[in-house]
């Protein structure tokens, strides 16, 4: 019962948030109560008018987060693996890296325009950093040994990726891909609001501009909601991917 | 010495590389004129840094991101601190930041742009908000992790709860503080940027913007350029400051 207390602190918050609007404590232009956030979150499902933007939200997420891991990893291996990439194009990779993604949003605007496809390519660029530096740095510290032993028992070099560099760098990947997912959405939010072609960014910038606070809130929650998720699916995926490293085989 | 010179004469090559192939490309039509050219981004670049408007928008960044991360870190260690002497209080408030913590800052733009207007104080109020989560976590955990024998020793010797904090569990979270604070202080800069990308018309964030919707890709690319040195020199000073800080406890 340890979350008993945590949970009743939230419903207390609520609640008196809920007593401060209803005795007009504070303004509901900005501070709407929480039942008329409930009824437009409610009243936005049921119309399906907030489902669109739900699903094109989710949607840019996954689909950035994808290309960036992939793109990340294989970038990482090719970087990592080799002395070239890592005397040559590590350098110009940690310049980037602490570049604020969202600056790149309007570059995105400029080049490509008003639409889905700048808003994945600005979430693939922004949500690279964590797995290709993860992957880069798993690859560059494969135990040597397991290089010696790989060249010992003469592996091919496909069948010493999968069973030696990869296994060994995973731990760094999982670990990027769950920091990429998190600036995945905050960038899938920053892109749609700058493109207004859609997504809960686009919602939460359209109820903003016409004052609409409970669809506001409503947005801001959903936003939260799917944050929420995707860290724990993370989290899940983290155990399971890496059940294995309860028993480290070789150490 | 020789060494770091070849190192970093090699880490030259690609952008070089990059740069050279993008400037032919461009001056033989083969791109399209929204991407510009280096000499023509090296030109906007002179150019705002001879009349200095680049210092200046750099320096609403900065003074706008190092307010609000002044501000989020300071609420964060007090918070940190409490929630992490008293059970009571991480079990009550803990699963509320932790959902809390998982809200996308740039999802609350809208509402703080409802709260506050633009101007310096949404920007600042943005950037506290999004430090603070990181700080708190960190204090906390800095604070759980003091060996308990110490508090005993502080509470035999009749501190006040004031002076406990300050004098024997302050210095023994600082280590685990000052990683957070500098977690806070890359997400400090990201979304004052961000801010002024979406919202607020001042800072380098609203010069890439401003540039991009205008037309003046030369102008986007350079302002880039100048954000992607500040976030680099920034993080390099952090990591160096935190090395020497703390030499003491890594020697």
């Amino acid at each position: 019962m340890r979350v008993l207390p945590g949970l009743a602190f939230i419903v207390a918050v609520v609640a008196l948030t809920e007593l401060a609007c209803d005795a007009h404590l504070v303004s509901p232009a900005i501070v709407p109560a929480p039942h008329d956030i409930w009824t437009a979150l409610v009243a936005g499902i049921g119309s399906g008018e907030l489902w669109a933007p739900i699903r094109a939200t989710i949607a840019h997420l996954l689909l950035g987060w994808f290309a960036a891991c992939a793109l990340g990893v294989a970038l990482g291996a090719l970087v990592g693996l080799t002395a070239f990439g890592r005397a040559y194009v590590a350098p110009t990779l940690e310049f980037l890296r602490p570049l604020p993604a969202s600056a790149i949003a309007p570059v995105g605007l400029l080049l490509i325009g008003r639409n889905d496809l700048m808003i994945v390519a600005v979430i693939v660029f922004g949500a690279i950093w964590p797995v290709l530096l993860g992957s880069m740095h798993g690859f560059a510290t494969v135990e040597p040994r397991l290089h010696e032993v790989s060249r010992t028992l003469q592996l091919s070099p496909a069948h010493a990726l999968r069973s030696i560099a990869i296994p060994s760098a995973l731990p760094d990947i999982i670990a990027g891909a769950r920091v990429s997912i998190a600036i995945a959405l905050i960038l899938a939010v920053v892109a749609e609001i700058l493109a207004s072609t859609g997504g809960l960014g686009d919602w939460l910038n359209l109820a903003e501009r016409s004052y609409r606070a409970p669809d506001l809130y409503a947005g801001v929650l959903l936003v939260g909601l799917i944050g929420v998720a995707t860290n724990a699916g993370l989290v899940r995926l983290e155990a399971y991917v890496l059940r294995w490293k309860e028993s480290p085989a070789w150490q | 010495m020789n060494a770091r010179l070849a190192a970093i004469a090699r880490a030259a090559v690609l952008p070089l590389a990059i740069f050279a192939v993008w400037e032919v490309l461009a001056r033989a039509h083969a791109l399209p004129d929204s991407l510009s050219r280096p000499s023509a981004i090296a030109g906007a670049l002179g150019g705002e840094l001879l009349d200095g408007s680049l210092f200046a928008m750099a320096g609403q960044t900065l003074v706008a991101a190092t307010a609000g991360w002044l501000l989020g870190g300071a609420l964060a260690i007090a918070l940190g601190i409490a929630i992490g002497t008293i059970p009571l209080l991480r079990i009550t408030v803990g699963p509320a930041l932790e959902l809390m913590r998982s809200v996308p800052p740039v999802a609350l733009i809208p509402i703080a742009l409802l709260a506050f207007g633009l101007g310096p104080k949404l920007e600042i109020l943005m950037v506290a908000f999004a430090v603070f989560w990181p700080v708190v976590i960190f204090t906390a955990g800095g604070v759980r992790a003091i060996d308990p024998r110490m508090l005993e020793v502080a509470r035999a010797l009749r501190f006040s709860p004031l002076e406990r904090a300050l004098r024997f569990v302050l210095p023994a979270a600082a280590q685990r503080i000052a990683v957070g604070l500098r977690v806070g202080a890359g997400i400090a800069l990201v979304v004052a940027v961000t801010t002024e990308i979406i919202a607020n018309p001042s800072g380098i964030g609203y010069g890439i913007a401003f540039s991009a919707t205008t037309l003046r890709p030369d102008q986007t690319f350079a302002d880039l350029l100048a954000l992607a040195v500040v976030g680099f020199a920034i993080n390099a000073l952090l990591v160096g400051g935190e090395r020497r800080l703390f030499a003491w406890a890594n020697a």
